[in-house]
């Protein structure tokens, strides 16, 4: 300041010297402030001179906006609207050129969002495709109706399930690890190392498939584990995603790396190896650890199902039974009041035992008896009985048989408590049974009108008849028997009896001999006729010949047992058995009740269709005659 | 910790992939060699009081039909050149892979590494020749992957040199 002030001295001085001597003061000022004056000089004309201004501070304004920009954003902001502003005006000019400036990168990044999103439709219709034709697909389409949604939609929302199992922050040029995340219970190896393979993959698969350095690994797949790389331009960011990531989360990954590269992206550019600036990364790599999983379905463990299936099985099973136990014994129950001679008095149950008591009949069924035709257990059964005499008409004539033993030809019946007796009998029997039927419980009355009285005589002619007429029966019995008996020939000439048949022979030969006994007693005289057949084979005459010999055949055999037998020669030379016959010879007797006839194939047992039926007419069979003399026996 | 990328770089069979297998954490097989190439493992050292952790790229051995990946080697902060004494040409190999290293990633700390000293007496690789290299500055230092002999020493030597530029 003191110098200007000098300055204004010297030219007021200056101004007084030119009225006294102006050459020689401005010689002086030449001498004193000549080089100064031309720098103020030059200096006011770059003060003055826009141009000038303009041109020295283009020298240094890249220079300047460097330093400040590395220290903050102030520049940025300041410029943003400027440059906003410029781009717009530049678009509206002549939009063709900014296209050709951003094309080429635009293009690989919107390449990369087409196949990013074709791949994310594919999954999702792959995903549709599994569903459409299922059980499950038919639930999740009901309930895109019902909830008015899409059915993709509602697929998507079922079955999108994925974790993000680690994150990993990746110093792209050397493969360093800056900053590392893992999920809750996932277990992680070394990342340092897992991060160096991963950038040496990448460099590899670039290597190995010649892409070009700015193209990518975008992802890798090991089973449902994906690996999806984004990639800045000094960091990678690196997520291990087990399952199938929704859309949105390529976005929060693009996100977090803009994030980050926004925050740190000096130090990422300088990284020297110290990774500490990095954990406040932490942070966004923390908000990439997403999940989400299916609703937990409440299985029912299948053990469980069985368990639930065998219990209400046996408690099915106990209650079919039980039920059917009842109605059983209920039933039991029912049939034992009805039976007559049976009165129960008391019935209970307890501890799965029924206790029975009450008064029983001697002659009533026997009640355990008619606990196993129905099937339960007789031990669950307790009885208690007392017994008594039953008035049931039934029961009384029962007593009454019994006490009384009428003979044969009395009939006993009760009505109304009067017994009546119908027949003949003794006197003694008649006097006896007035004295004691009056005893027998239950018989008020005792009818012995219609008894007869009959003689000694009389009594022994009934009792013969009687038997005769029993005997007759059985008779008839036998007859049938011994006419179904056959003796079989198995050659068709053949009139050899086959050993295998001695067993028939012997039990026919038995049955003959109770028959002849069993006559007599009936009265009846017996005779067995013999009779050979044929098959149809053959001539009539020898057919005849044969049936005859076979019909002797068995004649001799039995012949020959008969006269071994002590019991048949017995029974033949009984009077009775041979009225007429007045020889004791055995043979003869025999020929007596017994001849022989062939019929040849005239009477043949079946219809002659196969040889087995030829087989079976040859034969030997037996008639048997019972008649009251012998001249009625009418044998051919 | 400071973390560098380290390169181990060599002819076929010098003994890289031994260097480290006895002296390093290392969680991928030596399979990774034959298939991607490469095998990364981790090694701490303390240089100057520091704790440096140095991630290897074991790379696979140089031979007439591998060249050296440069993606491989880019990012290194410096690498180890691996040679084997017994056998003269891999040293010849370890001086052509210096100069391909240092064309792809520029002037970068290495330490030559003449490996297989518990074979001394097959040496093919002499005395002139490796003053001849330290000479010219080289950092040379003869190991025995075998024995352990001055692994640990390689290994501190390079990250000293990375750490004191």
């Amino acid at each position: 300041m003191a110098d200007v002030n000098d300055y204004g001295d010297l030219e007021k001085g200056e101004d007084r010297k030119v009225l006294k001597g102006s050459d020689q003061f401005e010689a002086l000022r030449d001498i004193l402030v000549g080089p100064e004056k031309d720098q103020i000089a030059r200096l006011k004309e770059r003060l003055d001179n826009p141009e000038i201004h303009t041109r020295e501070l283009s020298r240094i304004v890249a220079e300047a906006m460097m330093l400040r920009s590395s220290s903050d954003s102030k520049i940025a902001q300041v410029l943003e609207p400027t440059i906003a502003q410029t781009l717009k005006e530049s678009v509206k000019k002549d939009p063709q050129s900014l296209v050709e400036a951003i094309s080429p990168i635009m293009g690989p990044s919107i390449r990369k969002a087409i196949v990013k999103t074709i791949t994310g439709m594919i999954q999702s219709l792959n995903q549709m495709l599994e569903y459409s034709f299922s059980l499950q697909g038919l639930k999740w389409r009901i309930e895109a109706l019902r909830t008015k949604k899409s059915f993709a939609e509602i697929v998507l929302l079922n079955t999108l399930v994925y974790q993000v199992e680690q994150v990993f922050l990746i110093h792209a040029p050397t493969g360093l690890v800056l900053q590392h995340v893992v999920a809750k219970e996932v277990e992680s190896k070394d990342a340092d190392m897992v991060s160096g393979m991963l950038t040496a993959i990448q460099d590899f698969v670039r290597d190995s498939f010649g892409s070009p350095k700015e193209e990518n690994l975008d992802t890798l797949r090991v089973g449902d584990r994906n690996v999806l790389l984004h990639h800045g331009p000094y960091a990678l960011l690196a997520a291990v995603v087990r399952g199938t990531p929704p859309p949105d989360f390529f976005v929060l990954l693009d996100d977090a790396l803009d994030a980050i590269q926004l925050k740190l992206g000096d130090v990422l550019e300088s990284f020297d190896g110290d990774a500490s600036p990095f954990e406040t990364a932490r942070p966004h790599l923390e908000d990439c650890l997403q999940s989400q999983f299916e609703q937990k379905k409440t299985k029912i463990s299948p053990l469980l199902w069985v368990v639930v299936g065998v219990v209400v099985f046996f408690l099915l099973f106990w209650t079919v039974y039980a039920i059917q136990n009842h109605q059983r014994w209920s039933a039991y129950m029912t049939e034992l009041r009805n039976v007559p001679g049976i009165i129960i008095t008391a019935d209970e149950s307890r501890y799965g035992r029924h206790y029975i008591s009450g008064l029983r009949d001697p002659l009533a069924p026997d009640p355990s008896a008619i606990l196993q035709e129905t099937g339960l257990e007789a031990e669950k059964a307790v009885f208690t009985w007392k017994p008594y005499h039953s008035l049931d008409p039934a029961f009384v004539l029962v007593r009454a048989r019994t006490i009384l033993d009428p003979p044969d030809t009395i009939t006993l019946d009760l009505r109304d408590g009067t017994l009546t007796a119908n027949g003949t009998a003794s006197g003694q029997w008649i006097s006896d049974a007035k004295i004691v039927a009056r005893l027998i419980p239950g018989v008020r009355n005792f009818d012995l009108d219609s008894v007869v009285e009959n003689t000694p005589s009389e009594i022994a002619q009934v009792r013969r008849m009687v038997a005769e007429r029993s005997e007759l029966i059985r008779c008839e019995a036998l007859e049938k028997k011994i006419e179904s008996t056959t003796i079989f020939f198995r050659e068709k000439e053949s009139v050899q009896i086959l050993s295998k048949q001695a067993t028939v022979l012997d039990a026919l030969l038995v049955d003959i001999e109770k028959l002849f006994h069993l006559a007599r007693i009936a009265g009846k005289y017996v005779y067995v006729e013999i009779v050979g057949h044929t098959d149809s084979i053959g001539t009539d005459s020898i057919n005849m010949l044969i049936s005859r010999k076979r019909a002797q055949a068995v004649f001799a055999a039995l012949s020959a047992r008969s006269l071994a037998s002590d019991g048949f020669t017995t029974v033949l030379s009984r009077p009775h058995m041979c009225a007429s016959c007045h020889t004791t010879d055995s043979k003869t007797l025999f020929r007596n009740h017994f001849s022989t006839v062939g019929v040849a194939d005239t009477e043949p047992l079946r219809d002659e269709f196969t040889e087995n039926d030829r087989e079976s007419n040859r034969c030997v069979t037996f008639r048997v005659i019972l008649t009251d003399s012998l001249s009625e026996k009418g044998v051919r | 910790m400071i973390q560098k990328k380290i390169c181990m770089v060599g002819s076929f069979a010098v003994g890289k992939t031994s260097l480290v297998s006895r002296f390093v954490h290392s969680i991928f097989s030596d399979k990774y060699l034959t298939t991607v190439g490469v095998k990364i493992d981790k090694k701490v050292v303390t240089v100057s009081s520091r704790e440096l952790m140095l991630m290897l790229w074991d790379l696979a051995g140089k031979d007439d039909y591998q060249e050296l990946r440069p993606s491989y080697v880019r990012g290194a902060a410096g690498y180890l050149l691996v040679a084997d004494g017994t056998r003269a040409f891999t040293l010849d190999v370890a001086l052509q892979l210096q100069k391909d290293v240092e064309s792809f990633i520029g002037k970068t700390p290495f330490v030559l590494v003449l490996n297989k000293t518990d074979l001394i007496d097959e040496w093919q690789i002499k005395e002139p020749q490796i003053e001849a290299l330290r000479a010219r500055g080289w950092e040379v230092i003869m190991t025995s992957a075998k024995q352990g002999q001055s692994v640990e020493e390689a290994f501190i030597t390079l990250g000293s040199k990375i750490v004191d530029g």
